[in-house]
């Protein structure tokens, strides 16, 4: 029987693998790694590093038996005689320069705390103006990001001494409650609509009213 | 008589301290229109310096320290307005003024800075420009001085490695 066959059936190659030679293969090596390189300067340049960053708000108080601030030993008592001394303390890891502003509500304690939205003011009531707390910080640098505890540098804004008091006109917000909750409310300022903007960074005391 | 002379002091008295009252609320109502205005002014060039620094990318030691004398600027602000608020107004332009001042000196710095960096940026293109150039024509050499012809002889020694058998293209038995 004739058996069909076209031209590449013909062909029949050798076996074994083609010799490869190692110059040819550095020379490859040299060519694909000088393109990547400019690729990778050029990315670096036109294209910064943009990661997202973070701020830091925390309360603290003043130890005075060794002179140090620590994040314990909260006042849990508030009264119209009595103010409270407490320290804030902010802190810009957000790899951009940060205009703050801190606000200081008195609300319920019963009342929620949003991450998304603020306080509203039908609910609380502002300790001081807005103005008070307000504060330019430079970002951290890389080696200021490792640091630990309070130190002192362009990224942080503290510890501020804040006294926390209660009036008449404060208390109106609670109603009959005896419990209450002073909000520390961290914003920051968004150049593109020209206002502050909730950060959504919040802490808080709570508080017996006496 | 003497009464009549009494009658009469009293009367310029009393016009006296009438135009002095009055000449004094111009001089505060003006006072404070002038204050207002600077707390304005020196709050919409504080806007305009923030946005200038947030569009910078390299945050070195020089521009933390700009960071800090813009922060002095709107502490500056802050004392203005509460001193408005507290109808002081004289010492509330005093703030304000000093604080656009800052400013403007602030704004100045900025914009050198800027100049610097565009040309740094111009000189560092023009070294990856070149760079690049010298990389194309290195590759563009190595093609065909190297690469090719390795491509053709390989081409060649497996079409040489190849055996043709004749005699069987038209279905031959």
């Amino acid at each position: 029987m004739a058996k069909k066959n076209n031209k590449t059936d013909n062909i029949n190659p050798k076996k074994g693998l083609p010799k490869i030679n190692p110059k040819k293969i550095i020379t490859l090596v040299i060519v694909i790694s000088t393109i990547g390189t400019i690729v990778a300067i050029t990315s670096i340049v036109f294209f910064p590093n943009q990661q997202n960053g973070f701020s830091e708000l925390s309360l603290l108080t003043f130890n005075s038996a060794n002179e140090t601030y620590v994040a314990n030993n909260y006042p849990s008592q508030i009264s119209k005689a009595d103010n409270i001394t407490i320290f804030f303390m902010v802190k810009n890891f957000e790899n951009k320069i940060v205009y703050y502003q801190l606000q200081i509500k008195v609300t319920k304690i019963s009342q929620n705390i949003s991450l998304e939205n603020p306080l509203s003011l039908s609910n609380s009531k502002l300790l001081y103006s807005n103005e008070t707390y307000e504060k330019i910080l430079s970002p951290a640098t890389e080696r200021e990001k490792e640091e630990e505890g309070v130190q002192i540098g362009g990224y942080i804004w503290g510890p501020v001494n804040t006294t926390l008091f209660m009036n008449d006109t404060l208390a109106t917000v609670l109603g009959t409650n005896d419990n209450l909750k002073i909000v520390f409310e961290l914003w920051r300022f968004n150049s593109l609509i020209d206002d502050f903007q909730y950060s959504g960074i919040v802490t808080f005391l709570e508080l017996i009213y006496n | 008589m003497k009464n009549k002379l009494v009658n009469r002091l009293l009367v310029y008295i009393c016009i006296l301290m009438l135009f002095t009252f009055f000449a004094n609320s111009d001089v505060f109502a003006q006072s404070e229109e002038e204050a207002e205005q600077l707390i304005q002014q020196a709050s919409e060039k504080l806007k305009t310096v923030l946005s200038m620094l947030e569009e910078m990318e390299n945050i070195n030691s020089e521009l933390r320290e700009i960071v800090l004398q813009t922060d002095d600027s709107l502490q500056l602000i802050n004392e203005a307005k509460q001193l408005f608020k507290d109808a002081q107004y004289d010492l509330a332009k005093q703030k304000a003024n000093q604080a656009l001042t800052q400013l403007e000196d602030i704004e100045a710095e900025i914009a050198e800075i800027n100049i610097l960096v565009i040309k740094e940026s111009w000189l560092l293109y023009s070294i990856l420009g070149v760079a690049s150039a010298f990389a194309t024509f290195g590759f563009v050499f190595l093609f065909v001085k190297k690469l090719y012809p390795w491509f053709k002889n390989k081409q060649i020694e497996e079409y040489g490695n190849l055996e043709i058998i004749y005699g069987k293209e038209h279905g031959e038995k």
